[in-house]
């Protein structure tokens, strides 16, 4: 980054890039915190992170909304370090607030509320991994690079994610199930095998 | 949110369930709860973050933990009702022990115990949890030890695999434990999980096609079949990763006791701590024995059976916490996590001369040097595994 920052071309695009990117990355730390305030937060730090290494985050060849999103998880990994280790439960206080919300909601807005409440047991992971995969709809490569995992943990994390989310809200997955995922036992040659897009079965 | 949000589409998991679910969900709550727009930083922000003149250290603006800004009563009811707990424990542990001493005392404090040579020692069962516990990872972490490991799955038709773990404590040179995972079944000779570094693993590794020995890296003798342990590769090193991470990062003050000399404890170190962060620790004759921890989706259950006889070192590992990527080479970028009045400038400079002086090859190293610098409380990075940059940035964020 040189000393007089971003220069006047890379600022508009920086502006451009902010302008189509900022919901879609709320939307991401609001899959992964639960909370407005949060995700709020989250992404505004992101954004700033961003605009301080533009140069280099809109290199040619360079991803940035990827890079913000690893740099978005690894806030949101932060903030949950920091909540755990105040012995704040998280999934207690999101109960809590959610609760609160079920009780002036709707059946439908019940149901949401259902699914958020789930989603806040996940642990870290298989919440990462759910979030990446079905609300921002990466595919599962991505979904790794972000986490920084490999492949086939990112599919290990969303089948018991999705397992367990189904367990929760007496969910029967569809009799296709090309989305599915299967756990390793017996079925390592498979999961390996898989392309990147496919979780199989 | 705007329209572009609420016109989304699932893509190529159209009709998934989960995939509609949470992107309604989503919607949902945006409609409930509008976002406020985000500040384009290009444009300078107004609500208060400070622009260093270095284009290179950013101090961002105050923030105050999250966590607490949503904290209801039911926390403070919590933490008030600890602190009741705690005091209690104390005073009928204190009492026990003023009652056996000799009134007198050096200052004439019957409320101030003090241990009698004479007298027997306290037992385990009457100490303060967070002493045992804490006087047992001590014990554990500083000398070397082997433990018979089980691993298992969710599938209840296939047989947990077991391993043998070794663990040697922090290397005074390179300030790193030393721990490998040793492996063997039917249809596998031996299989080495090197994990931490240290120059006798990459020894033991030379045989290896993988990468030189850097936590995870696998030495293979023989072949691995992953369907004979129920897991993954990946799955059983992430496990043994976790493992490996999580004894060092037990809270001793958190430790509540529940019969048999075994703890409840929570993890205070959280990466790669992927489940509920809390083990279950059996301590004897002033160690850990027994470390229980519910992974994600199976069990890791480590029986400390042995404990060699290398020498104690005088730093115990207990520092070894890289926060962010487990296995960072080059040290691009870090965040500084120091109090409000936190003369920044001094710590930048510390940090430099760091960097000068360790150079920037082991970011886990790098980062494990700058968290010791004075007035940092927490470092963190987005710097993954492999990155390459020509200068490490630092970030400062002043928490309240």
């Amino acid at each position: 980054m040189t000393d007089a920052g971003p220069h006047t071309g890379s600022v508009e695009s920086f502006r451009r890039f902010f302008g189509s990117e900022q919901d879609e990355l709320v939307r991401f730390c609001w899959g992964l915190t639960l909370d407005h305030d949060d995700a709020h937060e989250v992404a505004q730090e992101t954004m700033s992170r961003a605009w301080r290494d533009w140069d280099r985050v809109s290199a040619e060849g360079s991803n940035p909304a990827a890079w913000c999103r690893t740099v978005a998880l690894n806030l949101v990994r932060g903030m949950w370090r920091r909540q755990q280790t105040a012995r704040l439960g998280r999934g207690a206080i999101e109960t809590q607030v959610l609760v609160e919300r079920a009780r002036h909601a709707d059946v439908e807005t019940r149901r949401d509320l259902d699914l958020e409440q789930a989603l806040a047991g996940l642990p870290q992971r298989q919440r990462e991994a759910v979030v990446l995969h079905h609300l921002m709809d990466l595919p599962v490569r991505e979904c790794a690079a972000v986490m920084d995992v490999g492949v086939s943990s990112v599919k290990v994390h969303l089948r018991r994610g999705r397992d367990s989310l189904a367990r929760q809200l007496g969910v029967e997955p569809g009799p296709a199930g090309e989305d599915r995922v299967t756990g390793p036992t017996g079925q390592n040659a498979s999961v390996q095998n898989a392309t990147d897009e496919e979780v199989p079965r | 949110m705007n329209g572009k949000a609420g016109t989304r589409e699932a893509g190529s998991r159209d009709g998934d369930w989960l995939t509609e679910r949470l992107h309604r969900a989503a919607e949902t709550a945006f409609d409930s709860a509008p976002a406020r727009p985000l500040e384009d930083p290009s444009r300078g922000m107004s609500d208060g973050a400070d622009q260093h003149p270095d284009p290179s250290v950013v101090h961002l603006a105050e923030r105050p933990p999250s966590g607490n800004r949503r904290a209801p009563l039911l926390g403070l009811v919590a933490a008030l009702l600890l602190v009741v707990l705690a005091g209690a424990w104390l005073l009928w542990d204190g009492t026990d022990s003023v009652s056996s001493l000799d009134p007198a005392g050096p200052d004439g404090d019957p409320g101030a115990p003090q241990v009698d040579s004479e007298e027997p020692m306290q037992s385990e069962e009457t100490r303060p949890p967070a002493e045992v516990v804490a006087e047992a990872l001590e014990n554990t972490l500083s000398t070397s030890w082997v433990a018979e490991v089980e691993v298992g799955n969710e599938d209840p038709d296939v047989a947990p695999s077991s391993a043998t773990v070794t663990y040697h404590p922090a290397d005074p040179v390179s300030g790193r434990p030393y721990n490998t995972v040793l492996m063997e079944g039917p249809a596998l000779d031996r299989a080495e999980l090197a994990l931490s570094g240290e120059p006798r693993v990459v020894d033991e590794c030379a045989e290896s096609d993988m990468p030189p020995c850097r936590p995870g890296a696998w030495a293979v003798q023989g072949s691995w079949n992953a369907q004979d342990y129920g897991v993954s590769e990946d799955g059983y090193r992430d496990r043994m990763e976790a493992a490996m991470t999580l004894l060092p990062n037990v809270d001793p003050t958190s430790a509540t006791p529940v019969g048999d000399g075994a703890y409840e404890v929570v993890l205070s170190a959280l990466d790669p701590c992927d489940v509920n962060c809390t083990a279950r620790i059996q301590v004897a004759d002033g160690r850990v024995v027994s470390f229980m921890h519910p992974d994600m989706g199976g069990r890791l259950v480590m029986d400390f059976r042995s404990f060699g006889d290398a020498p104690a070192v005088q730093e115990p590992a207990s520092s070894d916490i890289v926060e962010g990527p487990l296995r960072p080479g080059t040290l691009c970028e870090v965040t500084l996590h120091v109090a409000v009045d936190t003369d920044t400038a001094a710590v930048e400079q510390a940090v430099r001369e760091l960097e000068s002086q360790m150079g920037n090859t082991d970011g886990a190293a790098l980062m494990r040097a700058i968290r010791e610098v004075p007035g940092v409380d927490d470092v963190s990075t987005t710097t993954g595994d492999g990155a390459t940059c020509p200068e490490l940035r630092i970030g400062f964020v002043a928490n309240r």
